[in-house]
């Protein structure tokens, strides 16, 4: 073996290895940070039908109307309920029926006027009871009102009240008549 | 012996004309996160990356030295059990490296945070921003929703 030799390798060895290790190992050196992605998602809608349309019993002939305030024991108005984030805006549509149906297949005509439905946004209202300043009174249906919301400060739910007319025909069969009252909601993101 | 010192020397005229490389670490922080706020089942929210609500990255290390950017981004924000999805556009990220970071009108705009991303670190290092788009379902249920956004900052050498 040649020492000499080996006195002149080591340091080449030892350079080279402070190099690799501190060298480049700083120039490819990483950092990393994690930041976060937040969002909150409010209460979502539900639906609840309350209370149904109910005109009790008809006569042949005879047209009768549940009006929106109605809260007999055989007639009563509809009752929708919806909740969801108190004060936020909704987007609401009714799809009404034209016609009631027997389950023998006869059909009866229903109806509702363009004041048949109102709306309390005060959590506390009847359809007896609510007045303009819960909400909304004599609206239609099938418009409902700009600025439509769920509830208000602390109150998480709104109620829809439905009225309707029935014509029963001077020849329509006897039975019962129903047919779907469909509230469709969704927020609107204000 | 003439050799070993002529190797010593030669080792640290490298290690000299390598020196202004990793002179200082890189350094990579979080000045804001990606923040939706509140939002409603079945409304989709964007906040853009110009938003104040945009998260925003500072980095930091030697001016004129190129560095790599890399994120690893979330497909989903997380709350519990719960998961809604997030969207991260290709054109969704800008980068600044003015010493005054302009974040409406950066000078590095409309980049693809799925890609590495190569720039020169400014005087004052670089500014990043990210924006993205959460989209709850409609019957997403209520809760705090979050994910991890991270940052890697690589100094490429030159």
């Amino acid at each position: 073996m040649n020492f000499s030799r080996i006195r002149i390798q080591f340091p080449v060895v030892v350079a080279l290895l402070c190099f690799v290790l501190f060298g480049v190992g700083n120039i490819y050196a990483q950092q990393a940070v994690t930041g976060s992605a937040d969002g909150v998602v409010l209460a979502a809608i539900t639906l609840a039908a309350t209370e149904n349309l109910d005109f009790g019993d008809v006569f042949q002939g005879v047209p009768k109307t549940v009006a929106r305030t109605a809260t007999g024991t055989d007639t009563t108005a509809a009752i929708f309920t919806i909740t969801g984030e108190a004060e936020a805006g909704v987007t609401a549509q009714f799809v009404l029926p034209e016609y009631l149906s027997s389950s023998g297949g006869a059909n009866m005509l229903c109806a509702f006027s363009a004041t048949d439905m109102a709306i309390d946004t005060s959590g506390t209202k009847t359809p007896l009871t609510v007045v303009a300043g819960d909400g909304w009174v004599d609206q239609d249906p099938r418009n409902f009102p700009a600025g439509m919301q769920i509830g208000g400060l602390g109150i998480v739910f709104t109620s829809v009240f439905l009225g309707g007319k029935v014509t029963p025909s001077l020849f329509q069969p006897a039975g019962t008549y129903s047919g779907d009252i469909i509230l469709t909601v969704s927020y609107n993101g204000t | 012996m003439n050799r070993f010192w002529i190797l010593i020397i030669i080792y640290f005229l490298i290690i000299a004309t390598t020196l202004p490389l990793f002179a200082a670490d890189e350094s990579v922080t979080v000045n804001n996160n990606l923040t939706f706020g509140t939002m409603f089942p079945g409304i989709p929210k964007t906040i853009d990356k110009s938003s104040a609500n945009a998260a925003e990255f500072s980095i930091g290390g030697d001016a004129g030295a190129e560095v790599t950017i890399d994120f690893s981004l979330p497909t989903y924000l997380s709350s519990g059990s719960n998961n809604m999805q997030i969207i991260f556009f290709t054109d969704g990220c800008a980068v600044d490296s003015n010493s005054t970071p302009n974040q409406s009108s950066p000078t590095y705009d409309d980049l693809n945070p799925w890609q590495t991303l190569t720039y020169d670190l400014g005087s004052s290092g670089l500014t990043v921003w990210i924006g993205g788009k959460a989209v709850p379902g409609f019957r997403q249920p209520a809760g705090t929703y979050t994910a991890d956004i991270i940052l890697t900052v690589q100094y490429t050498g030159l």
